[in-house]
Order: C-alpha cells, then sequence, then structure tokens
C-alpha cells in the first residue's frame, strides 16, 4: 500500500483528499504546514506528497526545496496560484507536478497514479529499443503498436495512432495541420479545415488526465501542435 | 439681464440719435444762417411782437438811420467843396433812395440854418413833427435842447451820441425821422417787414424742433449710456474689440477727428455757400462726426463700466510690467543690470560721438552693440533649448533631462525647474503604475482567499454525489450546486485576467502567428460543443496562411471567448459564419451568429464587464468573456468591434498583416 502525505492548512481540504485516496486504496498522511511535513518526512517513508503553497510557517516552495535536498519522492503542488509564472517556478524547483485550486478530485486522483506508477517504475524504464518513444508516462510502441499512459493501454484510431506517432518521433518540434495532414495521408493539404484539430482533440482526451490542460500534447496556437521533449 | 437691452433697442437708439442729432444741428445752423444774414434778431424769439414793436425794426432803423445821417452829413459838406468819389457816388445812391420818393422813411433836417428834407413844403420845426407823428413813427432831436423824442423802440445807447455828431454845436438845429408804418413804398423796410412776418412763425417752430429734437437726443444717449455693452441674457459687460484698443490710442483718434472736423469746417466757414448746400453738407457732416463719435464715445463707455478704462491703456500696461520687474526682480535682475548698463553706455558713447566726434567712442559704441546681439542670441539659444526640453516632457519623455551646465543666469533656474516637471510627471506616473498593481494583488490576493473554500465545496459537492442514494431531489439539487461551483471558479480567475489586461500586468510573448492555422485549431476544439448544442459552423478561409503578430495563447483567449460567447447565446439549429479576410494589409476576423434572445444592450455595453446580452441570470458566463476578448485584442495592438443588427450578432476582430 502507497503511503501519501496530504499537507494544506485548510482542514476540510485534507480531509476530502484523504476521503478520495483512500477509497482508492492509499495509506494517508496528514499535515498542516510546511515544518511539519519535514518531520513526518525524516520520521516515515512515504510513495507521495500533496503540498499546498500558501501555508503558515513554512511554505510549499520552500518546503519542496528543502525536500529535495535529500530526496526524490514525488511532488504534487496544489495552489489557490494559477499564473503560469507560479506554475513555472514550482516545477522548476523540482515539484513533479502542480494543480491549481479549485481542483477537480477525480483529476488529482489521475495524477497522483501516474506519480506513483512512474515514481515505482522508473527502475524498469531501460526497455531501449528503437521502436519505442517515451515521454514522462506517455510510452509508445511502434512494434506493437501499442500505446500506453502510466502503464495504462490507449486505444486509438489509425489515424490518431499515425498523428501520435509523428509528434513523439519528432518531439519538440511543432507541426503545422497541413504538415501534418500531408504526412498522415500522403497528400497536399488542400485547404484549411478542423480536420487534423478534432483528431488531435480526440488524442488528447484519450491520453490526458485533463484535456484542457495537457501534459503532453501542447497547442501551439497560430502554429501547429507538439510534443514536449521528455 | 432683461430685453430692454438687446440689439434691435440699441440699434434703433443709434440710429434715432443720429436722426435727432441732425435735426438739431441742421435747425441750428439754419437759423444761425438766418440770423447771421441779418434777417432777422436774436431778441425777437418768443415774444409775439408786431414788427414795429420788434428789435429787428429797431435794428433795421437804426441802420437807416445811420446811413440817413451819412446822407445828411454828404449834402450838408456839397456846400463848401465839390464831392470826390468815392462819396459822389454813395451820393446818388442816398439820393435816389431817400429822395426819389420810393421811401417810407422822411426826414426833416434843420443845421446852420439850412434845411435838408424830403418832405415837400414843410419849414417849421413842429410842422415836420406833426406829419412825422401822423406817419405813425417818428423821431424827433432837438440839438438846442439836446433832447431826443420818439415812438421807435429799442435805440442803443449810443444813438444819441451819433445824432449829436451830426449837428454843428451852438447853431441849434433839429432832425426829424418819420417812417410811415403803413409802408406803402416798396422800400427797404417794406422789405423788413416782410420777411419778419415770414420768418418769425418758423423760427418758433425751429426752436421747438431743435429743443424737443435735443431733449431726444440727451435723453437716447442716457438709454445708450446705460445700455452699451449689457447683454439680454447676462449681467456681464460685453466688450467689442475696438474696446481692446488701448484708451490712449482711442483718445488720439478722437483728438485727432475732431481736429480735422474742426478745420474743415474752419476752412469751410470762409466760403459763402448757399443755404440749400451748406444743409447737406452739414448734415454729412454731422452723420460722419456722429458715427465716428459715437463709436468713439460708447467704446469709453464700456470700457469704464468693464473696469477697463484705466487696465486697458497703454500707460496702465508700462506701469504693470514695471511693478512686476520692481516686484519680482529676482527672476530677471541681471538682465535689467546688464541693459540699464547697456543703455548708459550707448548713451555715453553717442554724446562722445555727436558732440566731440570722437572716434573711439565709434568703437566703443560697436562694442556695445556686439555684446547687446550675443547676448540676445544667447538668450534666443537657450529659450530654444528650454523648448525643446519642455516639448520631450510633453510627448511623454519624462525621463528627458536638459544639461543644467550649458545655461547661464535666469536660464539656468529654468532649466532645473524644467527638469522638475519631468521629474515630478515621473513620480506621478510611477505611482499611478503602483496603484494600479497595487489593485491588481488585491484582486489576486482576494481570489485566491476565495479559491481555498471553493475548493472544499467542489470536493465535498463531489463527495456527496459519490454517496449517491439519495432521492431525484437531493440529487437536482447537488447539481446545481455543482454548477454553480464551477462558475464560480471560472468567475474568479476570470476577475484576476480582466484586472490584469485593464492594469496592463502581464506579459506578451508577440510572435508571427497564422490566424488560419489558429481558427482551425479553434474549430477542433469546439466542433463537439457546437455539434451539441445544434450550431453548424461555416468557415470561410484563405488558402494561403495568414501572418499577423500577437501573442498565440492569448489570442487563442480571445477566440475561445467569442466562441465560448456563441455556444452559449446563439439560437439552436442556426448556422454561425466565421471568416477570415485580409484586406489592404488588414487581416479581418469576424463571428456571426443569431442571437437566442434579443440582446437589449448596446454594441458598447456589450464588452463592459459583467455585461451579457441576455438578462437571465440562470445561464453560464459570467459577462467577463467578451471585456476579456476586447481587453487583450487591443493591448496585442488589434481592434474589437461588436455590431448588432436585430439578433445578428457580429464579431470582428482585425489585426495588421506581418510578411511571412
Amino acid at each position: 500500500m502507497n503511503r501519501i502525505l496530504v499537507c494544506d492548512d485548510d482542514k476540510e481540504i485534507v480531509e476530502a483528499i484523504e476521503i478520495y485516496l483512500q477509497q482508492e486504496g492509499y495509506e494517508v498522511i496528514k499535515a498542516y504546514d510546511g515544518a511539519q511535513v519535514l518531520e513526518i518526512l525524516k520520521k516515515q517513508a512515504v510513495d507521495l506528497l500533496i503540498l499546498d503553497v500558501m501555508m503558515p510557517k513554512l511554505d510549499g516552495i520552500h518546503a519542496t526545496l528543502k525536500i529535495r535536498e535529500e530526496s526524490s519522492i514525488p511532488i504534487i503542488i496544489l495552489s489557490a496560484k494559477s499564473e503560469d509564472s507560479d506554475k513555472i517556478l514550482g516545477l522548476n524547483i523540482g515539484a513533479d507536478d502542480y494543480l491549481t485550486k479549485p481542483f477537480n478530485p477525480l483529476e488529482l486522483v489521475a495524477r497522483v497514479k501516474s506519480q506513483i506508477r512512474r515514481y515505482t517504475k522508473l527502475g524498469n524504464a531501460a526497455e531501449n529499443s528503437q521502436s519505442v518513444y517515451q515521454t514522462g508516462g506517455l510510452v509508445i510502441n511502434d512494434d506493437l503498436k501499442e500505446v500506453t499512459v502510466d502503464d495504462e493501454p490507449v486505444k486509438l484510431t489509425p489515424i490518431e495512432y499515425n498523428i501520435l506517432l509523428l509528434l513523439m518521433k519528432n518531439q519538440g518540434k511543432v507541426f503545422s495541420i497541413s504538415q501534418i495532414y500531408e504526412s498522415i495521408w500522403n497528400a497536399d493539404a488542400i485547404g484549411a479545415d478542423n480536420t487534423v484539430a478534432v483528431h488531435i482533440r480526440h488524442i488528447r482526451e484519450k491520453i490526458e488526465i485533463n484535456p484542457k490542460e495537457p501534459r503532453y500534447i501542447k497547442v501551439v496556437w497560430g502554429i501547429g501542435y507538439k510534443i514536449e521533449k521528455a | 439681464m432683461n430685453n430692454k437691452f438687446n440689439n434691435g433697442f440699441k440699434t434703433v437708439a443709434a440710429l434715432l440719435q443720429m436722426v435727432f442729432l441732425m435735426i438739431v444741428i441742421v435747425v441750428f445752423s439754419l437759423m444761425v444762417n438766418l440770423f447771421v444774414r441779418n434777417r432777422l434778431s436774436f431778441r425777437d424769439i418768443g415774444n409775439g411782437y408786431s414788427f414795429f414793436q420788434s428789435y429787428y425794426y429797431s435794428e433795421e432803423i437804426s441802420e437807416e438811420i445811420k446811413s440817413l445821417m451819412l446822407y445828411l452829413q454828404i449834402q450838408r459838406g456839397m456846400k463848401d467843396q465839390v464831392l470826390k468819389e468815392p462819396e459822389n457816388s454813395k451820393y446818388k445812391l442816398y439820393k435816389l433812395k431817400y429822395d426819389s420818393g420810393e421811401s417810407n422813411l422822411y426826414y426833416w433836417f434843420l443845421d446852420d440854418d439850412m434845411i435838408y428834407t424830403n418832405m415837400k413844403n414843410v419849414k417849421e420845426v413842429n410842422e415836420a413833427i406833426e406829419m412825422a407823428k401822423n406817419l405813425g413813427n417818428y423821431l424827433y432831436y432837438d440839438d438846442f435842447s439836446i433832447n431826443l423824442q420818439g415812438n421807435i423802440a429799442y435805440f442803443e445807447q449810443d444813438f444819441q451820441i451819433d445824432v449829436m455828431r451830426l449837428f454843428q454845436t451852438g447853431k441849434g438845429g433839429a432832425l426829424v425821422v418819420g417812417v410811415d408804418t403803413s409802408l406803402p413804398k416798396k422800400d427797404s423796410i417794406a422789405k423788413a417787414e416782410s420777411i419778419y412776418k415770414t420768418y418769425l412763425p418758423w423760427i418758433g417752430i425751429c426752436l421747438f424742433v431743435m429743443i424737443a429734437a435735443f431733449l431726444s437726443f440727451l435723453l437716447i444717449m442716457i438709454y445708450l449710456t446705460l445700455a452699451t455693452g449689457r447683454n439680454e441674457d447676462d449681467d456681464n459687460i460685453r466688450l467689442y474689440r475696438i474696446d481692446y484698443i488701448p484708451t490712449e490710442l482711442l483718445f488720439m483718434a478722437m483728438i485727432l477727428f475732431v481736429a480735422a472736423l474742426i478745420a474743415f469746417c474752419a476752412k469751410l466757414g470762409g466760403k459763402d455757400l448757399g443755404i440749400s448746400s451748406s444743409l447737406i453738407l452739414t448734415g454729412t457732416l454731422v452723420f460722419l462726426s456722429d458715427s465716428v463719435l459715437l463709436t468713439l464715445y460708447l467704446s469709453f463707455v464700456r470700457k469704464i463700466k468693464a473696469d477697463q478704462f484705466v487696465k486697458c491703456s497703454i500707460s496702465s500696461y508700462i506701469i504693470r510690467t514695471l511693478k512686476q520687474a520692481i516686484y519680482e526682480q529676482g527672476i530677471e535682475k541681471r538682465g535689467m543690470i546688464r541693459i540699464s548698463i547697456c543703455s548708459v553706455l550707448e548713451l555715453f558713447f553717442l554724446l562722445e560721438v555727436f558732440i566731440y566726434h570722437s572716434v573711439w567712442a565709434v568703437l566703443g559704441l560697436l562694442c556695445v552693440f556686439l555684446y547687446s546681439a550675443v547676448k540676445i542670441m544667447q538668450n534666443a539659444v537657450y529659450r530654444k533649448k528650454i523648448l525643446y526640453g519642455i516639448r520631450e516632457i510633453g510627448r511623454g519623455k519624462l525621463d528627458s533631462k536638459l544639461n543644467v551646465k550649458e545655461f547661464k543666469g535666469d536660464y539656468r533656474d529654468l532649466a532645473e525647474e524644467v527638469n522638475g516637471i519631468g521629474q515630478g510627471l515621473m513620480n506621478a506616473v510611477e505611482e499611478n503604475l503602483k496603484s494600479e498593481r497595487l489593485k491588481t494583488e488585491l484582486v489576486t490576493n482576494v481570489s485566491h482567499d476565495i479559491k481555498t473554500p471553493l475548493t472544499s465545496i467542489i470536493n465535498y459537492i463531489s463527495l456527496i454525489k459519490m454517496e449517491g442514494t439519495w432521492n431525484q431531489n437531493v440529487e437536482n439539487y447537488v447539481g446545481i450546486l455543482e454548477k454553480k461551483s464551477e462558475r464560480l471558479k471560472q468567475l474568479t480567475e476570470d476577475l484576476v485576467e480582466i484586472s490584469k489586461i485593464t492594469s496592463g500586468n502581464i506579459m506578451l510573448d508577440m510572435q508571427p502567428i497564422n490566424m488560419v492555422e489558429l481558427i482551425c485549431q479553434t474549430g477542433g476544439e469546439f466542433n463537439e460543443i457546437f455539434e451539441d448544442v445544434g450550431l453548424t459552423i461555416i468557415t470561410r478561409l484563405p488558402k494561403e496562411p495568414v501572418m499577423i503578430l500577437a501573442d498565440g495563447s492569448r489570442l487563442w483567449r480571445v477566440v475561445q471567448n467569442l466562441y465560448n460567447n456563441v455556444a452559449k447565446y446563439a439560437l439552436k439549429d442556426t448556422r454561425v459564419f466565421v471568416e477570415l479576410k485580409m484586406e489592404r494589409g488588414i487581416a479581418e476576423f469576424s463571428i456571426k451568429d443569431i442571437s437566442a434572445q434579443g440582446i437589449h444592450k448596446s454594441a458598447q455595453d456589450l464588452s463592459e464587464r459583467f455585461v451579457r446580452g441576455d438578462e437571465s441570470r440562470g445561464t453560464e458566463g459570467n459577462g467577463l468573456g467578451l471585456s476579456i476578448a476586447r481587453n487583450l485584442t487591443n493591448l496585442m495592438g488589434g481592434t474589437f468591434e461588436i455590431n448588432l443588427d436585430g439578433d445578428l450578432f457580429t464579431v470582428s476582430i482585425t489585426f495588421p498583416m506581418i510578411n511571412p
């Protein structure tokens, strides 16, 4: 049973998270400020940490910095600060995920699961084959024509699969709609239309926890689509 | 005030004033003409005397008697010597006048035992007196008793002396003069009588008219004096352009005009013009001079009323300037001293040059002039520099500074002050920015504080739903709670965003962007949402890329808000038209839909914060969408326009295109 430490200065939020996580079979330890978190981490082993940012005594950002000095456990930051700059800061100091309040509890649970799988799996991820592409928890095996997200298989249509493969093979590169169209359908793009965009949305709905805040397939508005380099 | 001072009244008054003055002057000059031409005597006006009682008659008869006496003297002289010219012709003239039997004047003159008379066959004094008395008017002078008697009225005081001189002293003599008052003969007396009778009644009328006209003139002048400068609308004194001419100049003009008028009249006075032509001339002159003098007079009156008589004058200006210079000498002290020294030096050198013809003084004068010229040019340069500095600040370059060391004297103070203005403005701007930042911070903090309890609400609603097994009503209620909490979440996020956008507190990542790509991407995101509510999107896009400069994710936010707006408010089962046009380097994106409910707001209101097209509160959306879209578009340098044509709702966004 995985042990999760939940820390927020708002007790009701901690309790609600506890209920959700217990339903999924996790063991939950509760803390209400950053100092408590550090104390608990010293005493017992924890598999994942959910951390609020604005807290008394020691805030989430400083707590994360302290924890990262000696531990690499997955940390999900939970914050009312929804600015891009806040997210970037959180991820840069070593958090693995950043979720803004108010959050959908089911999304939180999904993200917890994803982080735990990746963390426990990290050791045997050396399935290095020419035809296997990976970013984060997303793995596409071109030999088996198989796509998994955090080890959960995902079912894609052939076109969706080809689009995802194209983006995964060229991680970090931005493909415009007509480039995608030309390489998937092997035909000139006659005119602009929604087809590609609709497929991309469908892929996102299948592989992302929250399609509106995609982790893998990013939209570069007015330019194209890309998958961020891991 | 009230309408008794309106312009119509004033114009009429001015005209009437001129007419009355003209009447006064014309009648007056007419009468003067009559008197000057000896047609009438002043003293007869208004006493109603008959001709023989009038002063005019007495004047006339005095003249007659004087000429008679002259005639008598000539006659008496004839006994000693032969007459020479001009006495001879005079004698002939008088003889014709008095002795041809065509005169109403009769005389009987005894002197030195000689009798001169035109009374036939009268040898005795008493007889002559009797006859003269019978004629009506008579005069009798006895030289022996030095007694003058008669019934001719108003003799001049010195008449008796004149008569006495006629006689050779000691010899005894008498003069009897009689006038036939029935005036049977057509002589000069009869003529005078007819003139008197013709003109006298007119003189009375003329006088009356003149006085009446003069009084009217005075009344109207009083009215004009009161009315000028006043207006029917307000109590303020209105000044005309002429009133801003300095008082001295107006006075000079008036004096010059009056002098010219007098000179002209004096020149004319020498000439003898007919009555009618002199009347016309008088009228013209009066018209001209009255217009000029009335204008000047009223201007003075207005000036006095507006307290500008002294203020708006050259001397007052000079005094004021001097006063300022004395009170605030600090400002231009050096300049004053410089000017004084230069003036004294110039005067000194000029004296040297003109009195002693010294050459070195010319050189000195040249030096002083050169120095002044250099100073004037230097000051001009300083002024230009300071003007430039002020202009820079005016154009928003608040940090531009003048180099104070380049300036001297008072201009250095000026330059420092100009720099101070820039600094002060900059501080104010910073202050303003700071307060905007604080506002945004406040909104952000408040929204953070709202988000924490909202998180609990959302989480526990979700927990309630998981409990299940409620009756239908509770499930409905929970559904509503869930929706509302979602909306509250959206609202807090939008609130932060709008406050950031309006305070300009966001960073834009401007990149070349293909509008076609963006619209296709958006279409892909929305096509199922639109299908769910039965909307069909008709998209018309150009084949080639349309490149603009924008922040992609913000532009997505704009377009997303517009699409969301359509999804929420468009009429079910209708078509939505999305179009991208290129025209003269401008990319125009437009989205048209048919509104489900009538929109009772103006297009302007719709993009204001918190205004929604439909008034119902039940549906989604918080009214911030269009406002955010508009503000973001404007921030990125685009235009945002909403059009309402009945239920047809159009939003168009334009951006300048860039080369791909």
